[in-house]
C-alpha cells in the first residue's frame, strides 16, 4: 500500500477541476505559482493585469498563474459473464487492478468514480476524495458481481452521459463485444482520457488443442462444436492477434492508451513495472 | 483375384458397427469459453477448408473403418493367380558317342581350332548353366552307348562342380542310345517338381531306339555344321582258310556327297604291310578281299589316309589270331563220339584215361568224366556225364525213364523245360529223346539249362574255384550222338568252361573277339595259367595273377587288346580283342555324320532356333496370397489410427 501511495496516475492532458487537487493543470488558475503572461482582453479580472509590466510596456498583460488541479480517475469496471472466466479469474483481476489504481489516485489527491458495466452501467460508486475514503472504494469493487453480456457502446455512452466534466478513464475489460470500441468515442467526445486496460486469461490467448469441443459462450449461453486440432488453434491465435492488433491501432488513432494485460502477470508487477513502463502511473 | 476364405466378408458387419458406435457416442465434450465471438471467426476459416476439416473431424473413424475392412480383407485371404517360381532340375546331357568326334564343331564358341561337336556340346552346355537360377539343380549327363552323371549340384554352390564336370566329359566312340539316355534322365527328374531335358547332341541317334520319353519338358540342342563328308573303314575281317592263309576282307564307305580318293594302308602287327590307292564314289563302297598276308599276323589294321570329318573311323582293327590251346582230360570214354566231339572243338588237345590211370596233380584245362567222378574234385574244370549214384559231388536220387504210370506208358525223363544257356547256343534240341537218367538234386551253386519234369538233366555252375557242367544221363541212352547238335554242344561247353565265350558284357558284339569300346573285358584264365598278361592299343600292358578272373576296364580306346597266359614262362593262351568303332549291322548309323531330322520330334519345346535354347520359365501355376502386404496395411492402419487417438 505504501508503494501505491508514492504512485501518480499520469494523465496526458488537463482536465476542468472543479476543485483542486494535487496535481499542476495547465488550466491557468488562482494560486499563487506564477505561469506566464498574456495579453489583456475584455472580460478579464482587472484584478490580473500588472501594473508593472505596464508601467514599463504601457501595454496590459494579465499574469497568468498555474492552477493546482484535482484529477478525476474514473474506474470503469467490465462486469459481464465473460469477466467471470479463467484460470485466474478475469473480473477478480480487474477489481484488485482498479483498487490498486484507485488507492493510488486517492492517495495522489485525486478524485475517483468507479462503475462496473456490462450491458449498462450496473453500478456507481459517487466521487471519493480522500485516502480515508479507500474503504468505500474497495467496498465497492468487491460487490461488483459478474452479471449480463457486455455492451460497452451503450454502458459507456450511459456513463459519458452521466458526466458533465473530464476526467482520467481507465477502463478494464476483456472487450470481447464485437464492436464495442466505438463506446469509448462517446467518452472520448466528452473530453475524457481514456486507458484502455485489455484483461485476458491465458485461457483466451492461448487454448490447448483438446479434440472434438462443444464450446459454451459464458455470456450468452450459445454453443459452438468444434474440432480443436492445433492447425484450428494456430488460426484462434492468429485471430486472436489480429484483435489486438487492430484494437491497438484503434486505440493510437484515438490517443487511447491501450495496454494488454495477463491475468497470469502477478499483479505488482503489473502496477509497478509494467503499467510504469506503459506511463500509465509514475 | 480370388477369396480364399469369402465366408470371413461377414465380418464386413464390423464395419457398420464402428459407424454406429461413432454416430451413437457423444463425439465433444463440452468446454466453457468466455466468449464464442472469436472461435466464430475461426470457424469461418475453417469452413473454407471444408473437405480438409471433414477429412481431419472423422479421421479417426476413417482410420478405424480403414483398419477394419483391411483386417476382413486380410481374414478373407485374397489371393491371385500367378506363375510361382519353382526350383528347376534340369538334365544337361551331352552327347559323347562316337559321332560327336567329328571335326565341325563351333571353334569360336569351342575356342579352339578343329573343334569337335562335342567341344562345342561342352562349351554349349557350360553356357546353358548361365541360364539357371538360384535353388535350381543341374545334372550333367554324358550319354553315349549308355548315360552317367558327370556331375550334379546345386546353383549357385555347385557351379564350379558343374563347369569341371561338363569338361571332363570323355568322348566314348559307342553309338549313342537315346532312349537309355532319355530313361535315366527320366529317372532323375521323376522327383524334381519341375525337370526339363536338355539334350545336347550332333543329332547322329537313332530316335527308334527311344522307347518312352520321360514326362517332362525336352530340348533338342543340335551342334556342329551337321557335315557329311565322311569316310569310314566300315568292314574289316580276318579268317584263315584251311590251310592258314590269312584272307582280310576290307570295306571303305563314302558317306559325302562327293567322291574321295586317298590310300588305303594295312598294316600288320603294326608294320606296313600293303597300300593301295582308291577311289570310293559318292554315297558308296569301296570293298575288296586281300590274300598274302604273312601266316604268322596276328592283327591287321586298315587305315584310310584322307583327311576327312572324322578321324577315329577311318582306322578299323582285326585279329588273325588262333585261339587259345587248351587241355582235356577225358575219364572213361563210353563211345568214340565224345571224344571226336571234343577233338573238333578248336584249340583242344585230347587225353584219353581210364579211372584207374588218373591223376589228381592236374596239367589239364578240363576233366571230363563220364560214369565216374574222383574222390576229390580235379584241379580243373569238369564235365561230369552220367553221375555215378555214388561218390560224386551230385546227388543221384534215382533214375527216370520209361515206366507205367495208371496202365499209362510214360517216360519221365523227356526233356521239358530248355532255358537260354551260352552251352545251347546254335544247338537246336527239337527231337532230342532221353530214354533213361540219373534223377539228380540240383546243386546250390548250379544252374538248370535242360529238364524233364521232375529233375534236371543238363546243369552247369561254380563249385568253386572252378567251373563245372553236368550232363545227368548216359549219351548214349539219348539220340544225341548223330546230331549236328551234338559237337556244337560239347564245342560248347567246353568254350564256356575254358572262358571262351567271355568278353561279351553286352549285346552288340556279333564276334567272340570283339568288344563294344569302354566296356568290361571279361577273362577267365585257363586253370593252368599262372600269369596274365593284357596289352591295349597304345602299347601299354597290364599284368595280372592268373589263378582269379581278370575285369579290365581300360578299354576305351578302339582297336586291340592282346590277353595272353602263361603258366610259368610258357605262353599258354593268346587271344587278341578288337574295341571296334563301327559295330556290325551298324556302320551307317554311326559314321553317316548328317544329323538326323527326325531327332527334333523329341523336342517338346518350340524354342526360339536349335542352337540357342532358352530354359523354362521355372514356375508353375500358383497363388499368390496377399497376407504379408495386407498384414503391413492392417498393422500401420493400427498405428495410425492408434497415433491420431493418442495425439
Amino acid at each position: 500500500m505504501r508503494r501505491l501511495e508514492r504512485l501518480q496516475l499520469v494523465s496526458n492532458r488537463t482536465h476542468g477541476a472543479a476543485s483542486h487537487g494535487g496535481r499542476r493543470s495547465k488550466q491557468r488558475g488562482t494560486s499563487v505559482e506564477f505561469a506566464d503572461y498574456r495579453e489583456y482582453t475584455h472580460g478579464d479580472d482587472l484584478r490580473q493585469i500588472d501594473w508593472n509590466v505596464y508601467g514599463r510596456s504601457e501595454r496590459l498583460f494579465i499574469k497568468l498563474r498555474e492552477d493546482e488541479e484535482a484529477l478525476t480517475v474514473h474506474l470503469l469496471v467490465d462486469c459481464s459473464r465473460s469477466m467471470d472466466y479463467g484460470r485466474h479469474n478475469k473480473l477478480h483481476y480487474a477489481r484488485r487492478l482498479a483498487g490498486a489504481l484507485g488507492y493510488a489516485a486517492l492517495a495522489s489527491q485525486d478524485r475517483v468514480e468507479a462503475a462496473g458495466f456490462s450491458e449498462r452501467v450496473t453500478s456507481h460508486l459517487a466521487p471519493l476524495r480522500a485516502k480515508a475514503q479507500t474503504g468505500r472504494l474497495f467496498n465497492f469493487l468487491s460487490d461488483l458481481r459478474p452479471t449480463g453480456a457486455t455492451d460497452l457502446t451503450s454502458a459507456l455512452r450511459a456513463y459519458a452521459a452521466m458526466h458533465r466534466r473530464s476526467g482520467l478513464v481507465f477502463l478494464v475489460s476483456d472487450l470481447l463485444n464485437p464492436g464495442g470500441l466505438e463506446g469509448l468515442a462517446a467518452l472520448l467526445d466528452r473530453g475524457f482520457e481514456a486507458v484502455l486496460l485489455h484483461v485476458l486469461d491465458p485461457l483466451e490467448t492461448d487454448p490447448e488443442a483438446s479434440g472434438e469441443v462443444e464450446l459454451y459462450d459464458r455470456e450468452n449461453g450459445e454453443r459452438l462444436r468444434l474440432s480443436l486440432d492445433e492447425a484450428t488453434v494456430d488460426a484462434y491465435r492468429r485471430r486472436m492477434s489480429s484483435w489486438i492488433e487492430e484494437t491497438e491501432a484503434f486505440c493510437a488513432k484515438r490517443l487511447v492508451r491501450y495496454v494488454t494485460i495477463s491475468t497470469a502477470m502477478p499483479l505488482d508487477d503489473l502496477v509497478f513495472r509494467h503499467l510504469r513502463t506503459r506511463r500509465i502511473v509514475m | 483375384m480370388t477369396l480364399l476364405s469369402p465366408w470371413s466378408l461377414v465380418w464386413l458387419a464390423a464395419l457398420g458397427a464402428i459407424l454406429a458406435i461413432y454416430l451413437l457416442k457423444p463425439r465433444s465434450r463440452r468446454q466453457e469459453v468466455s466468449s464464442i465471438w472469436l472461435w466464430q471467426g475461426v470457424l469461418k476459416e475453417e469452413s473454407a477448408r471444408s473437405p480438409v476439416q471433414w477429412l481431419k473431424r472423422h479421421a479417426l473413424l476413417l482410420l478405424q473403418l480403414l483398419f477394419a475392412a483391411l483386417a476382413v480383407a486380410l481374414l478373407a485371404r485374397p489371393a491371385m493367380d500367378r506363375q510361382i517360381p519353382v526350383a528347376r532340375t534340369i538334365i544337361l546331357a551331352v552327347d559323347a558317342s562316337e559321332p560327336m568326334l567329328a571335326n565341325d564343331g563351333d571353334a569360336m564358341l569351342a575356342g579352339r581350332q578343329n573343334a569337335t561337336r562335342l567341344d562345342e556340346a561342352k562349351a554349349r552346355a557350360t553356357q546353358m548353366l548361365g541360364q539357371l537360377r538360384t535353388g535350381d539343380r543341374a545334372v550333367v549327363l554324358a550319354m553315349a552307348d549308355h548315360a552317367e552323371v558327370a556331375a550334379q549340384g546345386s546353383v549357385p554352390g555347385d557351379l564350379g562342380t558343374l563347369r569341371s564336370g561338363i569338361q571332363r566329359i570323355q568322348p566314348r566312340p559307342t553309338e549313342l542310345d537315346l532312349g537309355h539316355a532319355l530313361q535315366v534322365a527320366g529317372g532323375l527328374t521323376q522327383s524334381a517338381r519341375l525337370g526339363e531335358i536338355v539334350l545336347i547332341t550332333g543329332g547322329v541317334a537313332d530316335i527308334e531306339r527311344v522307347a518312352d520319353r520321360p514326362p517332362v519338358a525336352i530340348s533338342v540342342m543340335r551342334v556342329g555344321r551337321g557335315d557329311s563328308d565322311n569316310l569310314a573303314v566300315t568292314a574289316l575281317s580276318a579268317r584263315r582258310d584251311r590251310r592258314g592263309d590269312l584272307e582280310v576282307f576290307a570295306r571303305v564307305r563314302n558317306f559325302g556327297d562327293l567322291p574321295a580318293t586317298g590310300p588305303l594302308r594295312f598294316l600288320v602287327d603294326g608294320q606296313l604291310y600293303h597300300e593301295v590307292q582308291i577311289t570310293v564314289p559318292a554315297r558308296n563302297s569301296w570293298e575288296s578281299v586281300l590274300t598274302e598276308f604273312p601266316q604268322t599276323a596276328g592283327i591287321v589294321q586298315a587305315q584310310f589316309g584322307k583327311t576327312d570329318l572324322l578321324a577315329l573311323d577311318n582306322v578299323a582293327t582285326a585279329a588273325a589270331s588262333a585261339v587259345a590251346s587248351r587241355k582235356v582230360l577225358l575219364i572213361g570214354g563210353r563211345s568214340d563220339q565224345l571224344e571226336r566231339a571234343l577233338q573238333a572243338v578248336p584249340g583242344v588237345q585230347v587225353t584219353k584215361s581210364d579211372a584207374q590211370q588218373y591223376n589228381p596233380l592236374g596239367g589239364y584245362d578240363v576233366y571230363v568224366f563220364e560214369g565216374w567222378f574222383p574222390p576229390t574234385p580235379p584241379p580243373g574244370h569238369w564235365l561230369l556225364i552220367d553221375p555215378p549214384a555214388r561218390g560224386s559231388p551230385i546227388t543221384v536220387t534215382g533214375t527216370l525213364g520209361r515206366r507205367t504210370d495208371n496202365g499209362r506208358e510214360v517216360n519221365d525223363a523227356t526233356i521239358a523245360r530248355i532255358l537260354p544257356s551260352p552251352l545251347l547256343t546254335e544247338v537246336d534240341l527239337t527231337g532230342v529223346g532221353v530214354t533213361e537218367a540219373k534223377k539228380v538234386r540240383l546243386p546250390e551253386w548250379a544252374e538248370e539249362v535242360v529238364s524233364a519234369r521232375d529233375a534236371p538233366l543238363v546243369f552247369m555252375g561254380y563249385p568253386r574255384p572252378h567251373r563245372a557242367a553236368v550232363f545227368a544221363f548216359d549219351l548214349r541212352s539219348t539220340n544225341l550222338f548223330g546230331r549236328i547238335g551234338f559237337p556244337i554242344l560239347i564245342a560248347n561247353t567246353v568254350n564256356w568252361l575254358t572262358g571262351e565265350t567271355s568278353g561279351l558284357a553286352r549285346q552288340g558284339a556279333i564276334s567272340e573277339n570283339e568288344i563294344v569300346p569302354g566296356d568290361a573285358l571279361l577273362v577267365q584264365p585257363l586253370p593252368r595259367a599262372s600269369r596274365l598278361e593284357i596289352e591295349t592299343p597304345a602299347k601299354r600292358t597290364y599284368e595280372f595273377d592268373g589263378n582269379r578272373a581278370v575285369r579290365f576296364l581300360d578299354t576305351v580306346r578302339p582297336g586291340a587288346y592282346t590277353v595272353t597266359q602263361f603258366a610259368g614262362t610258357e605262353t599258354i593262351a593268346k587271344r587278341v580283342y578288337v574295341a571296334a568303332v563301327l559295330q556290325p549291322g551298324r556302320e551307317s548309323a554311326l559314321a553317316d555324320l548328317r544329323p538326323r531330322a527326325e531327332l527334333s520330334s523329341l523336342s517338346t519345346i518350340s524354342g526360339p532356333g536349335a542352337q540357342s535354347i532358352m530354359l523354362g520359365p521355372g514356375s508353375e501355376p500358383g497363388r499368390w496370397e496377399w497376407w504379408r502386404p495386407l498384414g503391413v496395411l492392417v498393422l500401420l492402419a493400427l498405428m495410425a489410427e492408434w497415433w491420431w487417438f493418442h495425439r
